[in-house]
């Protein structure tokens, strides 16, 4: 259809140049689309829980799932990165002759950046690729529609207790994940040859409590967008078994760049302030 | 004052007309059997009598509301009047058969558990299934037992109107029988005025007090099962005999 619609002038520049044109169109309105749906599901969601119509039983089993099914992917991917970033911490340290920065740069990154980032994106894939398989596949074996005829709001079932799970279960999980990354810092630094009392004082003199808040308020921003995102990219599945595989892709695909994307403005946001401590 | 009443409905998707004028009319405690082939719209006609589809144009008048006038919130109110049977039976997979059945009464009503036990008991006799299915999970079952379970969900609510969506597809012929009384006791039992959408057609002439049918989104008939019988459209004529004219064909390339 492109094709026909575009000017046939000649092989180079003015017949690409519509293609593109409708590429771009494409994609701004399946942008628009989805932030549109993403709000809706936000907003009803908000409105569910206000007028108190989401189960505390739905609540509670969703947490359960969201939290304790990911708690050990986290912990291994913080650990290990921990682990590693204190071991090329420590060796340029220990060249330069001075360790005082190893506890507080290990810290300082892991609190406002890595606990966060590493968890969010474990949490995408763990707990994101889930939801969007789960309600995928509902939504191509009419268990939706189901619940519809039932007079029940798949929102309200679903979606609502899902992203509120997210919301509380995942600055848990970072909180766990800032302690595996810091612990596993410790250790490896100290193997390097930094003393644990240099590693903890410095700790101690330059990290402050507003670097955990900040980035909470990542892990928070990041699971309402993961439990949206996965929720929505579920409830758009369509045709079959293949359907259900595209949406869990596109879920993950999608959560991980939003991530990565809106970590760069709430980095600049949340830390502007009190950059120069 | 009928039951139902479709007036002149359309129904367009991309420029393309899936429903185009389809009217019917159908009073209290019958069972209307839309026929048709693959494709010919059957599906969308019922998902739209129950409101998961608004049509483009036209009006679906139960029990005397329009609901193409209702909001989502009045939608999901006159739903509760009404159940269905999917073609899949679209049990909720991730809850056990017990929990599939009362799902949608608990959501609207308060019940004490022995109330709530004796119920779902109640309601399997009823599709004629046993007592220990209720501890199943639906992955569990075959294809006639999860219909059942999914008649027995709709049953829950004791609704007013129930839409069936090819029940007996994919069944073995006792099996579809069974499920046919099934829909027949329903409506002999509660009153209840039932839309049954198939493409079997010596279930929809076993069952139905009328018959539509529908051919690439148009009407071509809708009356009694003699009316239909005796109609001389050859679509209509087409469509009935094409049981026929396949039994005689693979006959034929045996001999």
């Amino acid at each position: 259809m492109t094709e026909q619609t575009a000017p046939q002038l000649n092989d180079t520049g003015e017949r690409r140049l519509p293609a593109a044109a409708v590429s771009l169109m494409r994609l701004v309105q399946t942008a628009l689309a989805f932030i549109g749906d993403c709000s809706l599901l936000f907003l009803q969601s908000v409105r569910d829980f206000a007028a108190g119509r989401v189960r505390l039983a739905d609540l509670v089993q969703q947490m359960a799932l969201v939290g304790v099914d990911s708690l050990g992917i986290v912990l291994l991917i913080t650990a290990a990165t921990g682990s590693v970033f204190a071991y090329y911490i420590a060796n340029l340290s220990l060249t330069v002759g001075y360790t005082g920065f190893v506890g507080s740069g290990v810290a300082y990154a892991f609190l406002n950046e890595l606990g966060p980032v590493l968890g969010g994106v474990a949490f995408a894939a763990r707990v994101g690729a889930a939801i969007a398989a789960e309600i995928g596949t509902m939504a191509v074996t009419e268990q939706l529609d189901a619940l519809r005829t039932m007079s029940v709001s798949p929102v309200q079932y679903l979606v609502a207790p899902r992203v509120m799970a997210a919301i509380i279960m995942l600055p848990l999980l970072i909180l766990f994940a800032d302690l595996a990354g810091v612990t596993s810092g410790y250790f490896f630094a100290g193997m390097m040859g930094v003393p644990h009392s240099t590693y903890m004082n410095s700790i101690y003199s330059f990290i402050q409590p507003i670097d955990l808040t900040d980035g909470l308020i990542k892990a928070v921003w990041f699971a309402l967008m993961v439990g949206l995102t996965s929720c929505r990219q579920g409830i758009r599945t369509e045709g079959g078994a293949s359907g259900v595989g595209r949406a869990t892709t596109s879920s993950v695909v999608i959560c991980v760049v939003l991530i990565f994307i809106s970590d760069l403005f709430l980095t600049r946001m949340l830390t502007g302030p009190h950059l120069h401590r | 004052m009928s039951a139902i009443v479709v007036d002149n409905l359309v129904f367009e998707v991309g420029g393309r007309r899936i429903l185009d004028g389809i009217s019917l009319e159908l009073e209290t405690g019958q069972i209307l059997s839309v026929m048709g082939g693959s494709g010919s719209g059957k599906t969308t006609l019922l998902k739209m009598m129950i409101g998961l589809l608004r049509p483009t144009s036209g009006r679906i008048v139960i029990d005397g509301e329009d609901t193409m006038q209702m909001s989502e919130k009045e939608l999901d109110q006159a739903r509760l009047k009404m159940g269905m049977v999917f073609q899949y039976a679209a049990l909720l997979d991730s809850l056990s058969v017990y929990d599939n059945i009362v799902f949608g009464l608990l959501r609207h009503k308060k019940m004490e558990r022995a109330a709530v036990d004796k119920l779902v008991k109640h309601l399997l006799e009823q599709v004629q299934l046993e007592e220990y299915v209720a501890r199943q999970m639906p992955a569990e079952l075959s294809g006639g037992m999860q219909k059942r379970v999914g008649l027995a969900r709709a049953l829950a609510m004791q609704p007013s109107f129930l839409f069936y969506d090819e029940p007996t597809s994919g069944l073995d012929p006792v099996t579809s029988l069974a499920i046919d009384q099934l829909i027949m006791q329903t409506r002999d039992a509660f009153q209840v005025t039932s839309v049954v959408v198939s493409h079997q057609i010596s279930s929809v002439f076993r069952i139905s007090d009328r018959i539509a049918l529908l051919h690439k989104g148009k009407m071509c008939i809708s009356g009694t099962p003699e009316e239909v019988k005796a109609s001389a459209d050859p679509d209509v004529q087409q469509f009935l005999q094409a049981d026929n004219i396949t039994l005689t064909h693979l006959q034929s390339e045996k001999n």
